[in-house]
Order: C-alpha cells, then structure tokens, then sequence
C-alpha cells in the first residue's frame, strides 16, 4: 500500500486530501500541519513515504523552503514532492517551475482525480 | 564757449539717452530671462509631477496586482474545502445519501465549481487589462484552431444533444494567421460553449471560416433564442447576460465574452454578435401567388475578424482577387546536427518543390554559403537557411553572428528551427526573418518558409523593411 504525506496548514484541508485519497485509490495517509513537523514526521516514518503533496504558503517553514531542507537530507531526498498551491498566477507558477517539484497541483483539487493526477506523473499503475 | 557747451550739454543727453535705453533694454531682457526661467521652472515641475503620478500609477497597479492575487488565494483555500468535501459526498463514495439530499449537495457542487471558475475568470481579465502577459503570436491555423476547440467542446455538446460542425470556405493554405494559440482556443472554446448552451436539442452550431488577403473571419452561428438587438454590443460587458437569469440557469459566470473581446482586442482583431434574421418566403394562399416575407429570428451568430499581421505566403492577384499560393522553388540549405531532423525535413521540401543542402554543423554552413554567393555562374544562390540554435562546435547563435558579419551573405533569410521559443530580440535584430519552434507542423513550417521568401522577394533587400516585417511575428 501507497503511503502518502500531506503537509498543510489547513486542517480542513489536510482532512478533506486524505479522505479524498484513502477513498479514491485506498492509500495510507499521513498529515502534517507545518513544515518542520513535516520533515520529522516523514523522517521518522517506517516505510518512508511513497511521495509527500505540500502547501506553499504555511507559517514557520513555508513549502520550498521545507522541500529545501528536505533535499539536503540523506534519507528524504529521493522522495517525489508535489506542491499544492492556490497560487495560480503565471509568475507564482514560473517562479515553483524551476524549484525541483515533481509536479505542481492546483488548489482547488478535485476530490476524485487528485489520486489519480499523483499516479499519473509517478507512473504507478496501482 | 557757449557753443561748446551746448555741445557737451547735447552729448550728454543723448548719451544719458543712449544710457536709459540701455537699460531699458538690459531690463527687458532680464524680464525675458526671468520668464524664460520661469516657464523652465514650471516645466521642470510639470514633468516631475508627471514622473510622480506615474510612479504613483505604478504603485497602484503593483498594489491592485498584488491585492488581486492575495484575494484570489484567499478565496481558494477555503473552496478547496468545500469543493473537496462537496464532491466527496456527493460522488457517493461516503456512502449512500437519498434522493433529496443528493440534489442539494448536486446544487451546493455545482455552485461552488461556478464559484471557482469565476474567481479565474475575474484573474484572467485582469492579467489580460493590465497588460502585463503580452500575447506572444506565433504562426497558426485557425482551421486547426477551431478543430481542436470543436473536439474540446465535442463532449459538452454530445450531452445537449448539439451537432458542431466546422465550415471552412477558405483554402488551407490562406488560414494562417499570427496568434497566440492558446488565448485563441480561449476564445473559441468560449464561443461554442455560449452557443451551445443557449442552443435548443437536435440543433446544430456551426463555425464558419472565410478569408480575404487582408483578414479571417470566423462566424459561430447557433440557432437558439438569439439576442434582442438592443442587447448586442452590451453582452460584451463585464457580468452582462440577456436575462438576469441566465448566469445561474447556465452557469456561466457573466465574464466570458468580456475575456473574449479583451483577447481580441489583443490580437488587434475585433469581434461583434448579429443576430440571424431569416427572411423566408411564404406563399399565400390567393392564387396571384403574391410573397409574404417573413423576419424570424433563428439564433445568434458571434463574429471575429482578425487580421493576419504577417501574410502566409499569400499574395492577391489583382485581377481575380483570389489568394493564391506562391511557388515553390528555390534552393533551401537545413543546418541541423540531428540526421533525422535534416531528412524529414529536406524530404517534405523536395516534394515541395525546393531543392536542398543539408549540413550538419554551423562550420558547414557557413563553408556551404561561402561556396554558393561565390561569384559563378555555375552555383544557385541560397535562398534561405533554416538553422538549428543548438549544434555541436559553433552554435547557431554564432552561426548566425558570422553569416551576417559578411555583407554577401546578410541578405539570405534565416529561418530558425529549435526548439528554443522565438526571440523577440533576435526576431527585431532583423537578423533572423523567421521562426519556426520544435516539435513543428510541416504545414507551419512551409507557410513560415513561403511568408520569408516572399517577403524576401518583395523586400529586394531592403534591411529595415525586412526589420519590420520581422518584427510583426513577436508583438
């Protein structure tokens, strides 16, 4: 089984991406409410996590800068990271483009294809 | 005595004459100075309070920009709750719900999708006034185009029950015009969905395409309700519908049309509804057999008419005023180090009609052009380059800058072929006169090929026109 990490400082949302993707495609999820608890979450996860979605826009640590930290360490920096972003505009999508994400989705997700668009890019047939 | 001193006397008036009017003048001039300077100071004001307003504006359209985004973000977190919670219960996936229940949360989906389009909408058509992501035009097919918004659209028309149907009354080859394609698809997309949605069942909508020397012009013609004439320049307004209550029966958010114009406007086309009046005969009954014509109203047709900034290898003839295509010949020399980039190529030109030099390296271009602009008799000139940005040894940047350095060799077209989207600073340079990126049509590539070589012909080396004529690709 597929396991997740979402990172968001949303609650509601962290909820409503779980739920969505432990229906859709019956994953495991993990949450998390900021980037730093993120890291350690995810660090100390056994098995690690299969791929982690994160907001950009959190307090404390925000999502390139976790995703910074996360590549300088040794047990994380293989793990595909999407970025979950309301920001929509061409220049906030220029400026994730070149940051080393897997992919970048947009909030608002679709409920019932978010699974599916995670999937798709990391070719799991599952 | 008395003599001399009425002489001096006399002296002396006149000089203290000549001293007064001095001064006068003198006066005169410091008053012009002081208006002179006045009126610097004033101007200098003048611009320094225009420099301030502008600043002033600036900060007010990063402020507007900035408080736009921030909305717009803070309007998506929370329905991407609400969207996710909403389309979670109502996919059936938590469970069961009754019939009820079911069509409320259909009800509280759909509203809050319609909410979400709507906020992207609002941004779109603020990015677009504001001026701030030009349109960058490339090379396009309206026919093709409009076929890939008809197959997007082909869905939501299936589920009304609507056939599309695409007419196409000009020639392929005079249907290329310079667009931005994805804002284009925007429009058209926009349109069909409009017509489909105020369309009865079993209806058909269809596209119709013309084109003259100068200009295309589409028609999306549905046969709906149509639009009380008083009514056809205002639906172009921002949240305008026929009926107030349209935005909610059709879900639409009030802004499509207003996007539509605004991308017209860009593209520096125009674009107007009419109504579609048919006047039909109907035959009396009296045996005289007299006529009564009758206006019904069957629809409403959309028109845009966009100009083709930079012509496809078009040219009018003067007697039939037909487009007509030019001919194809002349020698073309493909610079590309991928062999199979340089056959596919050099075939599709031959059948063309062009003969052709492949190189494989900018060393070899420049060796093969030094060769054809030799003075012989026995050698064709190079009619134009295409030439790959990305080589092994020089690039094709330098390639560039070294054909160009010789004057012989400055006046053959270039027609890049990379995958590097065009430069506007290489496209005014005038250095390059085309520009086709990669992965490419063939049909794109031969229309850029034809529009180069005829405005070569027509230009006779004339580098500043040839400048502009470049410069129309990238606006």
């Amino acid at each position: 089984m597929r396991r997740i990490l979402i990172i968001d400082d949303e609650e509601d949302i962290r909820e409503v991406a779980a739920l969505s993707m432990e229906t859709t495609a019956g994953w495991e999820i993990l949450t998390a409410s900021s980037g730093a608890e993120g890291i350690l979450l995810a660090a100390n996860s056994n098995p690690l996590p299969d791929a982690i979605l994160m907001d950009v826009m959190m307090p404390g640590m925000d999502g390139p800068t976790t995703f910074r930290r996360m590549q300088e360490n040794p047990v994380l920096v293989g793990i595909p990271v999407f970025l979950l972003t309301a920001k929509v505009q061409g220049v906030d999508q220029r400026r994730f483009a070149g940051m080393g994400f897997t992919a970048v989705l947009f909030k608002p997700f679709n409920p019932l294809t978010l699974a599916g668009q995670i999937s798709e890019k990391l070719g799991w047939k599952d | 005595m008395p003599m001399f001193i009425f002489l001096l006397v006399v002296c002396v008036i006149m000089l203290g004459c000549i001293v007064l009017r001095l001064t006068t003048k003198a006066r005169r001039q410091q008053c012009v100075f002081e208006e002179l300077d006045e009126a610097l100071r004033r101007s200098q004001q003048h611009a320094e309070e225009q420099r301030l307003r502008l600043v002033e504006q600036a900060d007010l359209d990063q402020k507007k920009n900035e408080f736009i985004s921030t909305v717009s973000h803070e309007l998506r977190t929370p329905l991407t709750s609400i969207r996710g919670a909403l389309g979670l219960l109502s996919s059936g996936l938590m469970g069961n719900v009754d019939g009820k229940s079911q069509n409320l949360l259909r009800i509280a989906s759909s509203n809050a999708e319609r909410l979400i389009r709507l906020i992207n909408d609002i941004l779109d058509l603020e990015r677009m006034e504001s001026g701030r992501v030009p349109a960058v035009l490339r090379r396009c097919s309206l026919y093709d185009l409009t076929r890939e918004a008809v197959d997007t659209m082909t869905a939501m028309a299936d589920e009304a029950q609507i056939q599309l149907v695409i007419d196409c009354r000009a020639t392929p080859d005079a249907i290329y015009f310079d667009a931005d394609p994805d804002r284009i698809l925007q429009v058209l997309t926009n349109l069909l969905a409009n017509a489909i949605k105020f369309s009865p069942s079993f209806s058909v909508v269809s596209v119709q395409i013309d084109a003259d020397p100068e200009s295309l012009l589409l028609r999306v013609i549905d046969h709906g309700r149509g639009i009380p004439s008083d009514n056809l320049e205002s639906i172009f307004n921002r949240f305008q519908q026929v009926e107030s209550s349209d935005s909610s029966k059709k879900g639409g958010t009030g802004l499509g049309l207003a996007i539509c114009r605004s991308i017209i406007l860009q593209h520096g086309g125009v674009i107007w509804a009419e109504s579609n009046q048919s006047v039909s005969d109907v035959e009396s009954d009296d045996a005289q057999t007299t006529l009564n014509k009758t206006k019904t109203n069957t629809g409403a047709t959309f028109c845009v008419r966009f100009t083709r900034l930079a012509r496809a290898g078009d040219i009018v003839s003067p007697t039939t005023n037909a487009l007509q295509i030019r001919r194809r010949e002349g020698l073309v020399l493909i610079c590309d180090d991928d062999p199979g980039v340089r056959m596919v190529v050099s075939e599709q030109l031959r059948q063309q009609g062009y003969d052709v030099l492949e190189a494989a390296s900018g060393e070899e271009v420049i060796a093969l052009v030094d060769e054809h602009t030799q003075e012989n008799e026995s050698t064709t000139r190079i009619s134009a380059i295409l030439l790959d940005l990305y080589l092994p040894g020089i690039s094709g940047w330098e390639t560039l800058r070294r054909l160009k350095k010789a004057l012989a060799n400055a006046a053959i077209p270039v027609i890049i072929l990379s995958v590097v989207p065009p430069s506007e600073r290489l496209m005014h340079s005038g250095d390059v006169q085309g520009w086709v990126q990669k992965p490419f049509d063939e049909k794109l590539l031969l229309a850029e090929i034809d529009r180069v070589l005829q405005n070569a012909e027509n230009v006779c080396g004339e580098p500043l026109h040839r400048e502009l004529v470049a410069s129309r690709l990238v606006v």
